[in-house]
């Protein structure tokens, strides 16, 4: 049972130019978002999860930035070749974005009323009212109480997990097909993260959107997501199911995350470590970008760079599954 | 074992001014009357969400801060009263690491000589061989080598910057090491490498912790025993073990709860619970949480609980024990 295909992305490269030399943050990634699907974009910081987002919204300067991908369609539209004035139509209401940091992403000069009340009025043609009214709706949809007097507040007046809350209102505002939520809840306490990740569900199965919730932690994935990509240094190393991902974890590198983690319950006396640093973007290793820190590290894994190998819905980019897999 | 540390209503009162348009000064209870002892060797940790007074705590302890009031016994010895000249041999007693380890290098200095300064300061070497030869050992023990002597910070990644703080700490062979969320700022495979590293250290040099996180998995893996810190208060000191597996405070219960597990979704239920951190301005009366709190009644609303011993290692402040 496979949903309708919402984002379809294929070999994106996205290069930034430097005096030091160029880094490609991603280096041929390939990405899938079903429609009304939770995907989690799982990896360290570096490794162009937040790179791979920005090149979807096409919101990388250039120069310094350069994206280029064989494919990048949203519901069958190429998102390349639309010019400026598309794009706006395109971005907030089929496709918006969430950040790390609510604070700086609202504008502290503005009421919050009046910065939704702009996204009702730019994309969806509304008058004064009657996105007033919608306002509203926007943030009683995410749990903000006394919605009517918040619009009158300032951004510093709320607390963290309410900046969300609004940053959120103001991403389904218009009712987009997906939402990317980059990180959505690192500047949260636990408490409110947990809230945080609640609204989400609610918001994926009350207005059928389907988000790209890009993460540090795997476990949050693991909450709420139906499909997880595990990126690494620029490129995604596997990509599977939830259930699959965390029953049966195929990648070196996936495995080493998830024995690194602590557990509650304390069953571990000692954690897993994935040995050594993230590579520098500038100056990969050579073959497999993860051979110098992986302990089943072979020679062809210094040779040569791995193709995505898959079986069943899962893919993995690892020489270890070349014969079991199909390329 | 003996108790290392020991805080006896510890409080920090943080004084605003009236200001413009204000009825009256405020006040800040950031600490509002914590007690807590340390055994030789063990690790102590806070947990807590942010603006709960963890790291003021953290602060007033090592007498960084001032307190308000309160005792803070080290080895039996009440340093609140000590001058600055008496605290000086307990200063290289207790060290502290914090979580922004590249705030808190100076970007000026090589880790040679950030690494070289307090054996400098606190006379501890004798000529420029010994310091060099002292500074290598340090390095070694937290898994550098010595070639990163005549390196800056910014050319350390974070996990390596974290180690020399780390290494900067263990200088004066301390007994005590404060850790101010010194993992919430790198990423989970750097993250496991420095909890190992803490934890071989406090074997290898018979360290004993105060670890201050806000993520509950860390120092729950890391602690012997856990202080759950809520606007100012401990809410709840137990025992690992006993923390996880019968948690008392409805507080902690939450905490818990809301902590995303690695088990894929429509595994296990969990329960939400609303509510933010009130203004600690003005904190509610009674019990801090009820207003969160599932089980409040009448009582919690007026009457404040007092830390009550359910187990030789279980302290837990609520009313709800008395129901």
């Amino acid at each position: 049972m496979l949903a309708e295909i919402l984002l379809e992305l294929r070999n994106l490269k996205t290069k930034f130019k430097t005096y030091d030399g160029e880094v490609k943050a991603a280096d041929g990634i390939d990405l899938t978002v079903h429609k009304k699907e939770i995907l989690g974009i799982v990896g360290e910081s570096g490794c162009g999860k937040s790179a791979t987002a920005l090149s979807i919204m096409r919101l990388i300067p250039s120069p310094p930035g350069e994206v280029h991908a064989d494919k990048m369609e949203l519901n069958g539209v190429e998102l390349q070749s639309l010019t400026e004035k598309q794009l706006s139509k395109v971005r907030g209401s089929e496709v918006s974005m969430i950040f790390q940091e609510p604070s700086s992403a609202l504008n502290p000069a503005f009421t919050i009323g009046e910065q939704l009340i702009e996204v009702l009025i730019l994309h969806q043609k509304l008058d004064r009212g009657a996105a007033h009214r919608q306002a509203i709706k926007a943030l009683n949809l995410v749990q903000i109480p006394a919605a009517t007097q918040r619009l009158a507040d300032y951004p510093h007046q709320l607390s963290g997990g309410m900046r969300q809350r609004v940053m959120l209102a103001m991403a389904c505002a218009c009712m987009p097909s997906l939402l990317i939520a980059d990180e959505p809840t690192t500047a949260l306490d636990v408490t409110v993260q947990a809230q945080i990740l609640e609204l989400l569900c609610q918001l994926q199965s009350e207005l059928n959107i389907a988000i790209m919730l890009i993460t540090h932690d795997l476990s949050l994935v693991a909450e709420i997501a139906q499909r997880v990509a595990v990126m690494y240094a620029g490129v995604v190393v596997e990509n599977a199911s939830v259930r699959n991902l965390f029953a049966k974890p195929r990648h070196p590198y996936t495995q080493g995350l998830l024995a690194s983690l602590p557990l509650l319950n304390a069953e571990r006396e000692r954690l897993n470590v994935i040995p050594g640093g993230v590579p520098n973007m500038l100056n990969l290793p050579k073959g497999c970008r993860f051979h110098p820190r992986c302990p089943h590290c072979r020679q062809i894994c210094r040779q040569q760079e791995p193709p995505l190998f898959s079986q069943n819905g899962s893919e993995v980019r690892c020489w270890l599954f070349a014969r079991e897999m199909n390329k | 074992m003996s108790n290392l540390l020991e805080v006896r209503d510890l409080k920090k009162y943080y004084h605003l001014g009236k200001g413009v348009g204000k009825e009256q000064a405020n006040v800040v209870r950031a600490v509002d009357g914590i007690n807590f002892a340390v055994k030789k060797c063990e690790t102590l940790g806070l947990v807590g969400e942010s603006g709960c007074g963890k790291s003021t705590a953290a602060r007033v302890i090592l007498r960084l801060l001032t307190a308000t009031a309160g005792e803070i016994l080290y080895e039996g010895q009440n340093i609140e009263l000590l001058s600055h000249q008496q605290l000086l041999p307990y200063r290289r007693k207790m060290q502290i690491i914090f979580q922004d380890q590249a705030g808190s290098l100076n970007p000026q200095l090589t880790i040679g000589s950030a690494l070289g300064e307090p054996l400098r300061i606190h006379r501890l070497v004798i000529g420029k061989k010994e310091l060099k030869a002292k500074v290598e050992h340090l390095l070694e023990l937290v898994g550098l080598c010595s070639e990163h002597m005549c390196r800056y910070p910014h050319e350390l990644s974070g996990g390596q910057r974290q180690r020399i703080a780390l290494a900067r700490a263990l200088a004066l062979n301390p007994q005590l090491i404060v850790c101010d969320e010194p993992v919430s700022a790198l990423d989970v495979s750097i993250q496991a490498q420095i909890i190992n590293l803490l934890q071989d250290l406090q074997h290898k040099c018979g360290l004993t912790y105060i670890f201050i996180a806000h993520d509950l998995r860390v120092v729950n893996h890391i602690s012997d025993r856990i202080a759950v810190m809520y606007l100012g208060k401990i809410v709840e000191l137990a025992g690992k073990k006993a923390l996880y597996s019968g948690a008392k405070h409805p507080y902690t219960q939450m905490l818990l709860s809301s902590i995303p597990r690695l088990a894929p979704a429509g595994q296990r239920q969990r329960t939400i619970f609303s509510g933010e951190l009130p203004n600690p301005l003005h904190p509610p009366a009674g019990c801090h949480f009820h207003i969160r709190c599932p089980h409040a009644f009448v009582r919690c609303t007026i009457e404040e609980p007092l830390m009550q011993m359910i187990d030789s290692d279980h302290n837990v402040a609520c009313h709800l024990l008395d129901k």
